[in-house]
């Protein structure tokens, strides 16, 4: 878009010698619009490394701390890098609209806790994996830059697949899906939430979230 | 067996295939009915059968923690590691020669021959697949199943079902298993005790590679069906793309709409609607 106006605007002022501005011009504009994709890829990339590297610190100090100490060190990074409030209420979907203002804030008072509670879980079978980046891709929704990485395993499994999707909001980097061999964590959750609701109504869904939450405590 | 069987038999089985290409592509129809708006896009759960479903995972479920879990807890604690890999390889080697002809049936001729080089190199070399020795030359595993191979030629995946001990499936997975068990040269070899012996195995080898992964999933659901249900769905669509990056999912940016009467954060809320 930008390097096709300065092209018109070459091609209008560029008289006799218009063919060699022209060239220079396209080879400029060309140029610069794939450093600059470049450059945020490759600091979207940066703030994915930089998060795996904070969550590997974590998890892998298993001997110096518990596991609710582990947990909290993982809460502050996942407030930090996900974009929680886009995650939390796409998570709901269309049942944000029907919810009572209480049940709203019941919602948002549980999810980060929930979200913490499964995660922090899941990741806490640690066992010396470490991770590589693989590449960057423009994504063609929202401008998202999805991050593919790979967990390689020491036991010499198969490598896990994790995409991360990046969003830039507010002026910084985050994170607002994950996807693990090609499975999304938001749409998992999304129809998992669902099918509670519409099985228990949104205070029956509540009890759930929180059940979970103290049954880990 | 003569040739005149297996044509009749080739030939009914042509005939089950058109019949469920059509229940395929008129279930496909039937779900692709278009939503209003983005929130209600993502909720098309095609799970008509939900509450038999639910019971026979649940049945599942109880077969799986007194028989099968037991079992590959057992096996975990007895074989060690090595012992378990070769199995695998073993296991997958015997695989091969489906990965091969659906990879054909797919017309990817480049997973075709992986499949087809991989088990010439690890049935002989390889020790009967005891090593596999193709991984390590860059020939690392393409697995095809008819299933996948059905929705590669866009036969949609229809409603979701839960097998009696197969567990999750669609129609068309549990058509493509049908057809794989057919199509598996070893299901002629091998005798018949020896198919459900190599049936048994498998099961055992699968879920004891799972058993950490299910426990933590069943633990941290908060309803297991339903995760158990959307896991399978992305998964099989995610081996029908051979790993590809999936196709965005939509994920809006929250809107001023959702802001005004949000409790998340009132200050950055009140500022953006003025």
């Amino acid at each position: 878009m930008r390097s096709l106006s300065v092209l018109t605007l070459s091609a209008a002022t560029a008289g006799r010698r218009q063919g060699i501005a022209l060239l220079v011009l396209l080879a400029f504009s060309f140029s610069s619009a794939g450093v600059s994709a470049r450059a945020a890829d490759s600091e979207a990339s940066e703030f994915i490394r930089d998060l795996g590297v904070r969550a590997v610190d974590v998890l892998r100090d298993k001997e110096g701390s518990t596991f609710a100490e582990r947990e909290t060190a993982f809460r502050h990074i996942l407030v930090e890098a996900f974009h929680i409030r886009t995650i939390s209420r796409f998570v709901l979907g269309r049942y944000w609209k029907s919810a009572t203002k209480a049940q709203r804030q019941a919602y948002n008072d549980i999810f980060v806790d929930f979200i913490v509670r499964v995660y922090a879980s899941r990741f806490d079978s640690y066992n010396g994996e470490t991770f590589e980046i693989m590449e960057t891709m423009e994504s063609d929704k929202h401008g998202d830059v999805i991050v593919r990485t790979r967990i390689l395993r020491p036991s010499g499994d198969p490598p896990i697949g994790v995409d991360y999707r990046v969003r830039v909001i507010e002026g910084s980097y985050r994170v607002v899906d994950i996807n693990v061999e090609g499975i999304s964590m938001l749409h998992t959750h999304r129809i998992e939430f669902a099918s509670v609701i519409n099985r228990k109504g949104m205070d029956g869904f509540l009890d759930e979230l929180r059940a979970q939450v103290e049954a880990r405590k | 067996m003569t040739f005149r069987v297996a044509s009749k038999k080739y030939r009914r089985w042509t005939q089950v295939l058109a019949m469920l290409l059509v229940v395929g592509v008129v279930s496909g129809c039937a779900s692709s009915n278009s939503s209003e708006s983005l929130d209600d896009e993502e909720y098309s759960v095609n799970d008509p059968f939900e509450d038999i479903n639910r019971i026979t995972f649940e049945i599942n479920r109880t077969l799986d923690g007194v028989l099968l879990g037991p079992l590959a807890e057992m096996y975990v604690g007895v074989v060690p590691r090595w012992g378990r890999e070769r199995v695998t390889n073993v296991l997958n080697n015997l695989g091969e020669p489906v990965n091969f002809a659906n990879g054909l049936l797919q017309w990817n001729l480049e997973r075709a021959v992986t499949s087809m080089l991989r088990f010439a190199f690890n049935s002989t070399i390889g020790l009967g697949g005891i090593f596999d020795i193709a991984d390590g030359i860059g020939l690392s595993r393409a697995d095809e199943d008819f299933g996948q191979t059905l929705a590669v030629w866009g036969v949609a995946e229809g409603p979701y079902l839960v097998l009696p001990l197969f567990g999750p499936s669609n129609p068309r997975d549990a058509v493509g298993m049908g057809v794989d068990w057919f199509m598996d040269p070893f299901t002629r070899a091998l005798r018949s005790h020896e198919k459900y012996q190599r049936m048994i195995a498998r099961g055992i080898d699968v879920r004891s590679r799972f058993i950490n992964e299910l426990d933590t999933l069943e633990e941290t659901s908060i309803d297991f069906y339903a995760a158990m249900r959307e896991l399978y769905r992305q998964h099989r669509a995610g081996e029908v793309r051979n790993g590809e990056l999936p196709p965005t999912l939509p994920i809006p940016s929250i809107t001023l709409e959702d802001y005004s009467d949000d409790e998340f954060d009132q200050a950055t809320a009140s500022d953006e609607i003025e």
